[in-house]
């Protein structure tokens, strides 16, 4: 399905608080109930705030896209970027509490790769009917398994 | 950055918010600021109507006192036709007035034309 809004820019910290305004329009236009936008725009930046900290080197950030799409009362959110992947970092600035957080606030979460080995996660909200807040859980984008079974595939705390 | 969005009802608020940013983040005065904003409006309104297909691509870039933006999957004709659909009665015409300049180059991808706006704020 095409993207209904497709944002590609650098990863710099600075270009978080644009995506954040344009999430902001998408949610107003859709008239999304404010406490599930502001979960939505959470997530999101904690989604970009891993690419930026976590995909490239600091002296040369990457592309980063952010795609939304909506079907049905579903917001599909993925971010992308073109980093190494999501592998443990135990020199990590940040908490670990990034990915736990988004998987909190979204109603799916899978980490994983596209055809062109970009790493991406990819969030879902029910934007109009019952959001399951809190009971998803963080599953790799190929044989989708809650993250209590593949702790060996993906560290949940590796992007902060 | 680039934005690629479906025509509709986001198109509009998505760009607005964008370019404010961007425009903002470049320190331009509140006047053009203003201008900017409208000339986005228009463009939103009256670009859907010559698009290729179903989305629109905006492409905005500042430089020294200068903010850049491209439009495109316009369909060939399309950067013409969206020019002159902004012409309002009593007002003139929005994109012209708004942009200091104007040029139409074929896709970068051999298919429909973008349109370039400059807006200036030296």
């Amino acid at each position: 399905m095409t993207p209904d809004m497709e944002l590609a820019l650098p990863a710099r910290a600075e270009n978080i608080a644009l995506i954040r305004h344009a999430f902001g329009a998408l949610g107003e236009t859709l008239a999304v109930d404010e406490e599930l936008l502001s979960d939505v725009r959470l997530a999101v930046t904690e989604a970009c705030s891993n690419v930026v900290v976590h995909a490239y080197a600091d002296d040369a950030p990457g592309p980063l896209e952010v795609l939304a799409t909506l079907d049905d009362g579903t917001l599909t959110v993925v971010v992308r970027d073109e980093g190494p992947g999501i592998a443990p970092h135990p020199d990590s600035p940040g908490l670990g509490l990034g990915l736990p957080l988004i998987a909190s606030l979204a109603e799916s979460v899978q980490l994983g790769r596209d055809e062109q080995e970009r790493t991406e996660v990819c969030m879902t909200f029910s934007l109009f009917g019952d959001q399951a807040n809190g009971t998803s859980s963080i599953a790799a984008a190929e044989g989708v398994a809650p993250a209590e079974e593949q702790d060996d595939q993906i560290d949940p705390t590796s992007r902060t | 950055m680039s934005l690629r969005v479906a025509t509709g009802p986001l198109a509009g608020p998505v760009l607005n918010r964008v370019a404010a940013m961007i425009l903002a983040r470049a320190s331009c005065p509140l006047d053009r600021f203003d201008d900017a904003l409208i000339l986005c409006d228009a463009i939103s309104a009256y670009a859907p109507a010559h698009v290729r297909d179903s989305h629109l691509v905006y492409t905005l870039s500042a430089g020294e006192c200068v903010i850049e933006l491209r439009v495109a999957e316009l369909r060939t004709g399309g950067a013409a036709g969206l020019i002159d659909d902004a012409r309002l009665p009593d007002v003139g015409n929005v994109i012209e007035r708004y942009s200091e300049s104007r040029r139409v180059e074929p896709a970068l991808d051999g298919g429909g034309e973008e349109l370039i706006l400059t807006i200036d704020f030296a």
